[in-house]
């Protein structure tokens, strides 16, 4: 999704998000104020939502990016971790061809790297090579922006 | 007035101002305004002549508290000054090089407009110099408020304001270095090739400084301490404007110079947060001063420079504003008139350019009556500024005069 971002000398900067419907307009002041305004398209002039302090606008981009509650059954989901990188939810259960597998033996992983997985309710970090893949596992995966390794092509993700 | 009044002199001088802000956030007016009109009030020229009770009291004359208010206001410009340079930013300059430097050099018949528009009417090319910087330049402090207000901000007219303002704070960084090497130096046409070069040689031990200098200044800021921090800034600043005084180069100019070299540094959040109080302060005063230091009654005298010089200068600027936006930001005709009523306020600058003609002796050689010049600035800002701000509030009933379909 394109961002566009607007120095405002002076000011802060401007950030804008845009889909068919309308743009939202994320202002950040130097002061650490955020404003937030939206302009349905065919409008002339955007409307102020709301405006935040720094710290509120932290708490609220935590909420928005779920880091509360992730919806993972829902949907594939993927964040942006930085230019480079992403992370991917799998869902073992769509993909079957990963039940059993250890993953110190997935082939073709290239760069990319399973860092844990969602089992139940807990999750399992600094994973072992023969830890067994099971079928209503959820892998967390780190991957590079852009490379889609085997492992997601296959999972179709 | 006895010695022991100073300090209460200049709690009222304070207590005033503060209460003029009051008055702004209550009324939507811009600060700037207000502090003007309340030092004409408490000035020699209202306050000083009526006699009513406890006048005395409240008038402040030209006593210890008097030449604090003047130094104060000295220390104001200086800071007003290192904020633009701190602010000011090239690489913001050359993010949207093209589409800024087309707009401000359109934006630049406005000071040709006023300086012929005060040749006519002076008679003097160096007055009319002055009248030109005065009206072109459009008030940072004002219209950026402004636009937050009005949530243009987050509109794209924002972006030929923020852009053109940019450059009008680049150039009257010039213009001042030129009129104060002019005016401030030995004086004469002569003696100007002179002035220049002593101001050009300050400018460039600066920028040398700037090279050199910026590891020190590096360390000079990257104390943990608020205290040192805040002395040492405050310090350097006010040495160098000093010494640029001296070399005529103007207080601004030298402040200027060391804003951006601050700026530089990797601490310049820092240093603005620090510094931001003093600036509030002392700029406050600035305007307080420039309002109690003019004679209302040379108002009367420029009514014709004013009356032609707010019609004029009000229209060319919307439409050289209305023009760069429709044409090199490809905006739609009701963005462009908010660009184009945007832009018309003026403030803090002009009054800079008037004050640095004021501490001058160069203007009266000159055949430049800085009263008179004053007395112009004073009355132009107080109308424009208002003007501007009531423009931008009512600018949908420009809309409908500029047509409804916005696709035109």
């Amino acid at each position: 999704m394109p961002v566009e971002k607007i120095n405002l000398p002076g000011v802060g900067k401007k950030f804008i998000v845009e889909d068919d419907e309308k743009e939202v307009i994320v202002i950040i002041h130097n002061t650490g104020k955020r404003e937030v305004h939206m302009k349905k398209k065919g409008e002339e002039h955007s409307e102020e939502l709301f405006e935040l302090s720094d710290t509120q606008a932290r708490e609220l981009g935590a909420i928005l990016e779920g880091s509360y509650f992730q919806p993972i059954a829902e949907e594939h989901i993927e964040t942006k971790l930085d230019q480079d990188h992403i992370l991917e939810w799998i869902e073992v259960e769509e993909c079957s061809e990963l039940e059993g597998e250890k993953v110190g033996e997935l082939e073709d992983l290239g760069e990319t790297e399973i860092v844990a997985i969602h089992r139940g309710d807990s999750t399992i970090v600094n994973l072992e090579p023969d830890e067994q893949i099971e079928k209503d596992d959820i892998l967390i995966v780190l991957e590079p922006e852009g490379k889609h390794s085997d492992l997601c092509e296959k999972c179709q993700v | 007035m006895p010695f022991e009044t100073t300090l209460l002199e200049i709690g009222i001088v304070f207590i005033t101002i503060a209460v003029g802000g009051v008055i702004a956030s209550k009324t939507d007016l811009s600060t700037i305004p207000i502090y003007i009109i309340l030092g004409l009030f408490l000035g020699e020229h209202v306050l000083g002549r009526v006699g009513i009770p406890f006048s005395e009291i409240a008038f402040i004359g030209e006593g210890a508290a008097g030449s604090f208010i003047e130094i104060g206001a000295q220390i104001g410009i200086v800071f007003l000054l290192f904020f633009l340079g701190m602010e000011f930013s090239l690489r913001q300059l050359s993010d949207h090089k093209s589409r800024i430097s087309k707009a401000g050099t359109i934006d630049l018949l406005n000071l040709v407009v006023g300086t012929i528009l005060g040749y006519i009417i002076l008679g003097n090319i160096f007055g009319a110099i002055i009248i030109g910087g005065i009206v072109y330049i459009s008030s940072s402090a004002i219209i950026t408020k402004s636009l937050i207000d009005l949530g243009w901000i987050a509109d794209e007219e924002s972006g030929p304001i923020l852009g053109m303002l940019v450059y009008e704070d680049l150039f009257i960084a010039i213009y001042l270095a030129f009129i104060s090497a002019l005016f401030l130096g030995t004086g004469g046409v002569g003696g100007l090739f002179g002035s220049l070069l002593i101001s050009g040689g300050f400018v460039a031990f600066l920028v040398i400084l700037v090279y050199l200098g910026t590891d020190f200044f590096k360390r000079l800021v990257s104390d943990d301490s608020d205290e040192f921090t805040v002395l040492r800034i405050v310090g350097v600043t006010l040495l160098i404007a000093g010494a640029g005084l001296l070399a005529g180069v103007s207080e601004a100019v030298a402040a200027f110079v060391v804003g951006l070299i601050f700026s530089e540094t990797e601490y310049s959040d820092r240093i603005e947060k620090l510094v931001e109080p003093i600036r509030y302060v002392f700029s406050g005063l600035f305007f307080f001063w420039i309002g109690w230091t003019t004679d209302p009654t040379l108002f009367v005298e420029v009514i014709p420079l004013l009356s032609i010089a707010v019609v004029v200068t009000g229209l060319v600027k919307y439409l050289t504003s209305y023009y760069s936006a429709r044409e090199f930001y490809g905006l739609d005709k009701i963005k462009s008139n908010r660009v184009g009523l945007g832009m018309i306020t003026r403030g803090e600058f002009s009054l800079v350019i008037a004050s640095v003609v004021m501490s001058s002796v160069g203007a009266i050689k000159f055949g430049v009556n800085p009263q008179m010049i004053n007395a112009f600035a004073v009355s132009y800002v107080l109308v424009m500024s208002i003007i501007g701000t009531t423009l931008m509030h009512y600018s949908d009933y420009f809309e409908r005069l500029t047509g409804n379909n916005p696709e035109i």
